[in-house]
């Protein structure tokens, strides 16, 4: 029997959905307020106030390609990253249109990353089968690239950063899910 | 012996910040923008400014140091062809030899680096091109920073041009 790992299961709307580890996930938080950012890409909503910090808010949804949808009350997780394994903590937002879902995770779930929409290859680090959807595990320190991409053609663009991500199914609980559990 | 890892844009954004000795906020179209004291080379007040007919840059400010290119911008950084009535303002950014005004509704000057408690946001969030750095919040109100520097780089080049 393959070992079982958690992940957070998060509804991003138009039928996306995506999982993170455990650790990245800091806090649910119901309607927090929005300041939108003058030139900002697309995806980015705006910031938000959380525990004192200014905590950029990102529509997956829309750097999926989807338009953009206000809701009355806005739902949204705050989420805990590092760019390096020396690096500090940082905290970033996603919006999400559901409560957050914890599920179990096996190797033997492990899927092909949908081949679209083609922004998951840049934002994903693997993917795994739930209720027979493919689920993408989203690589959160790529979701808020510190650099720009060389090239961005328009402000809706997919993000330009890293390498791809392999279509291929990659193993699950001892990288991305297990890993990320950790301590 | 291994080489030191180069600071990333966001580091090295973050110590140019981390040096500001007071800061200017100018207050446009309903926009907040505040940019280190001390990179504006002076204060004017608009009627000083000679406004051209539609275009970029919307008008001329000549000073004792030179003529230079005055633009305005809207509350999403846009840049207008036109200065707005109510902008009764503009203050001149230099950097590299070039200075470049902004014209805006107000301005005002915060002597302490604390009073805008500034938090980067991850450059590759912003649009290719945009000036910004980090953002506050001043009174409940989203305050961007930006240096001259980046801000005149963001401007268009005047088809003349009017360097001090």
């Amino acid at each position: 029997m393959t070992p079982e790992v958690h992940a957070w299961l998060l509804d991003l709307g138009y039928g996306h959905r995506t999982a993170v580890a455990p650790r990245h996930m800091a806090e649910y938080v119901f309607d927090p307020a929005l300041h939108a950012v003058p030139l900002a890409q697309a995806h980015l909503r705006g910031v938000t106030r959380w525990r004192g910090l200014l905590v950029p808010l990102v529509d997956l949804a829309v750097l999926l390609g989807e338009p953009r949808i206000e809701v009355e009350r806005r739902r949204a997780v705050i989420l805990a990253y590092r760019t390096a394994e020396d690096a500090p903590i940082r905290f970033g937002g996603l919006i999400v249109r559901a409560e957050p879902k914890e599920i179990p995770v096996r190797d033997d779930m492990a899927c092909p990353l949908p081949s679209e929409p083609e922004a998951w290859r840049e934002i994903a680090l693997s993917c795994f089968s739930h209720e027979e959807q493919p689920v993408p595990i989203l690589n959160v320190a790529a979701l808020f690239p510190e650099m720009r991409a060389a090239t961005e053609p328009a402000l809706s663009a997919p993000l330009a950063v890293g390498s791809s991500a392999p279509a291929e199914p990659q193993p699950l609980a001892d990288s991305h899910i297990q890993e990320a559990t950790g301590p | 012996m291994s080489a030191a890892p180069m600071p990333t844009a966001a580091e090295r954004a973050a110590e140019r910040v981390a040096a500001v000795t007071g800061w200017l906020l100018l207050a446009f179209g309903g926009a907040r923008l505040a940019v280190p004291r001390r990179e504006a080379a002076e204060i004017a007040l608009a009627a000083e400014i000679r406004r051209l007919p539609h275009g970029v840059p919307a008008g001329r400010l000549a000073t004792e140091s030179g003529e230079f290119p005055v633009y305005a911008l809207d509350a999403r950084l846009g840049v207008l062809d036109h200065i707005p009535e109510r902008y009764h303002f503009c203050v001149a950014l230099e950097y590299g030899g070039r200075r470049r005004a902004l014209a805006c509704e107000a301005v005002a000057l915060l002597h302490n680096d604390e009073d805008v408690s500034v938090q980067q946001i991850p450059a590759g969030l912003f649009a290719p091109g945009a000036p910004l750095n980090g953002v506050a919040l001043l009174d409940e109100q989203l305050v961007c920073t930006a240096h001259a520097a980046d801000l005149i780089a963001y401007l268009p080049e005047p088809e003349v041009p009017h360097d001090a």
